[in-house]
């Protein structure tokens, strides 16, 4: 076996990567490094008074890589901050998108620009992906964690009441398939008691399960069935890293109207069980 | 990160149908408009439901093109019903896609391109050789490629000819207008 010829061809494979398009006084330079949404990062060369510019021509932001929805979060911002400054790159705009650039007047320092950019670009949206995936993960995990340990809890308060149902996971009904609440207590008189889990690892995720939750409670209170809502009840995680105030608080409160009082918070267990009594 | 369609891995037959199979537009203009109901403020839009041959799903011809860039527009087939993102794609302008099933060197898929799936529900980026041999210098013609997706995905006007499309006229938004240099116009401070 020749190890030379292996050499070969993958050097040979990964130049044939690059491509180059004309854009009338730039040029497109398309590298072989990526996005984690399958694409190939382009950089962008033009000359302006004697130097040679290199810049992601606004592709970054626009969402030519990434969707462009979640990179304008803040959970980008403080990434692009130590990328920009740990590859000395600066920011100008098109009217619609910043765009970040390097220049040089140099020919042979071109190629160092180019790798700069593709890099930055490629290491931010890396980084990014992988803290939201994480999260996501993280999320899942704890939803069901503290899913589980809620459900024990009600298992146990309506343990001791036996004219009355509890069921997990259910929707308000055929016409509302897809309103669902994590459980639901069907009493005697066939009054019904809906209650939302709210948790989320991040204030984001938080803010999602708050809405979700307000939503729901306002689809039910307009529904048909609202003659048999005799509770609604919003179990709020207080001890996940989510749950901060100052960035939830209007949501919070939001839920609160729909409910037409307090949500109940997981740390308190008193306050839980007035709730079903 | 592109994860492959469950939905359409399970029932590719479907798939194939749903891009392949005779789809009829009412409107023989397609005319760009301004009020794209979404985030992306800088794009102009078209949306018009199809008469399918074949399938009973919704399907849907979506057209959209940057306010700033005529040259840059995407055309797609959507079917909201069997898969949330387009079923099929034409990008005029933007990234190159990486066709991750093939060998590296043959990965690179540059635009003007193609985007359908393979019977995985992967996304594959792919030219014809109309777009292959492209000379960039030249001003493309809207028109050109808009017809070209018709062919590719069998989209035709109700009396069996193709429907055409007019670019929108972008000097009405009064922002810098590019023409085929994207960095025309723009500051670069020293």
């Amino acid at each position: 076996m020749n190890l030379l010829e292996v050499f070969t061809e993958v050097k040979e494979s990964f130049c044939s990567l690059w491509k180059a398009k004309y854009r009338g006084n730039t040029l497109e330079i398309i590298t072989h490094y990526t996005s984690p949404d399958s694409k190939f990062i382009s950089v962008f060369i033009t000359e302006r008074d004697g130097k040679y510019i290199v810049t992601d021509g606004g592709w970054l932001m626009s969402g030519e890589y990434y969707e462009s929805s979640l990179l304008k979060t803040k959970e980008f911002d403080p990434l692009l901050f130590y990328y920009t400054s740990f590859y000395k790159l600066r920011k100008t705009s098109n009217g619609v998108n910043d765009l970040y650039f390097s220049s040089t007047s140099e020919i042979d320092m071109v190629p160092n620009k180019v790798h700069d950019l593709a890099q930055f670009i490629s290491q931010s949206l890396y980084t990014f992906h992988s803290l939201y995936e994480i999260d996501q993960a993280k999320d899942v995990q704890q939803r069901e964690k503290f899913l589980g340990g809620v459900n024990n809890f009600l298992e146990r308060i309506y343990l001791r009441k036996d004219d009355t149902k509890l069921q997990f996971g259910k929707s308000l009904g055929p016409k509302y398939e897809s309103v669902r609440f994590n459980a639901i207590a069907t009493e005697a008189d066939s009054k019904i008691v809906l209650v939302k889990y709210i948790t989320g690892v991040t204030p984001d995720y938080y803010r999602r399960s708050l809405t979700n939750a307000t939503v729901d409670f306002d689809i039910a209170t307009g529904s048909d069935l609202n003659s048999f809502i005799k509770n609604k009840v919003a179990i709020i995680d207080d001890q996940v890293s989510g749950f901060q105030v100052k960035k939830i608080l209007p949501y919070v409160r939001q839920l609160e109207k729909s409910l037409d009082h307090e949500v109940s918070r997981w740390s308190n267990k008193g306050e839980i069980i007035d709730m079903f009594t | 990160m592109q994860r492959p369609i469950l939905a359409i891995a399970e029932d590719f037959s479907k798939y194939e149908m749903l891009v392949y199979d005779l789809k009829k537009i009412f409107q023989q203009t397609i005319r760009f408009s301004q009020d794209k109901p979404t985030r992306k403020k800088d794009m102009l839009w078209y949306e018009n439901l199809l008469e399918h041959s074949s399938i009973k799903d919704q399907v849907f011809f979506m057209a959209e093109q940057k306010k700033v860039d005529q040259n840059f527009y995407k055309f797609q087939l959507r079917c909201p019903s069997y898969c949330e993102k387009p079923i099929f794609r034409f990008d005029s302008d933007g990234s190159a896609h990486q066709n991750k099933s093939e060998k590296l060197k043959l990965q690179s898929v540059p635009t003007p391109h193609f985007n359908k799936f393979n019977n995985k529900g992967e996304s594959i980026a792919y030219q014809t050789p109309e777009l292959e041999n492209i000379d960039y210098s030249e001003l493309q013609r809207i028109g050109d490629f808009f017809v070209l997706f018709c062919e590719q995905c069998h989209l035709r006007y109700i009396d069996g000819t193709f429907p055409f499309i007019e670019s929108g006229d972008t000097r009405i938004f009064q922002l810098p207008v590019q023409a085929d240099d994207l960095l025309e116009g723009i500051k670069f401070p020293t």
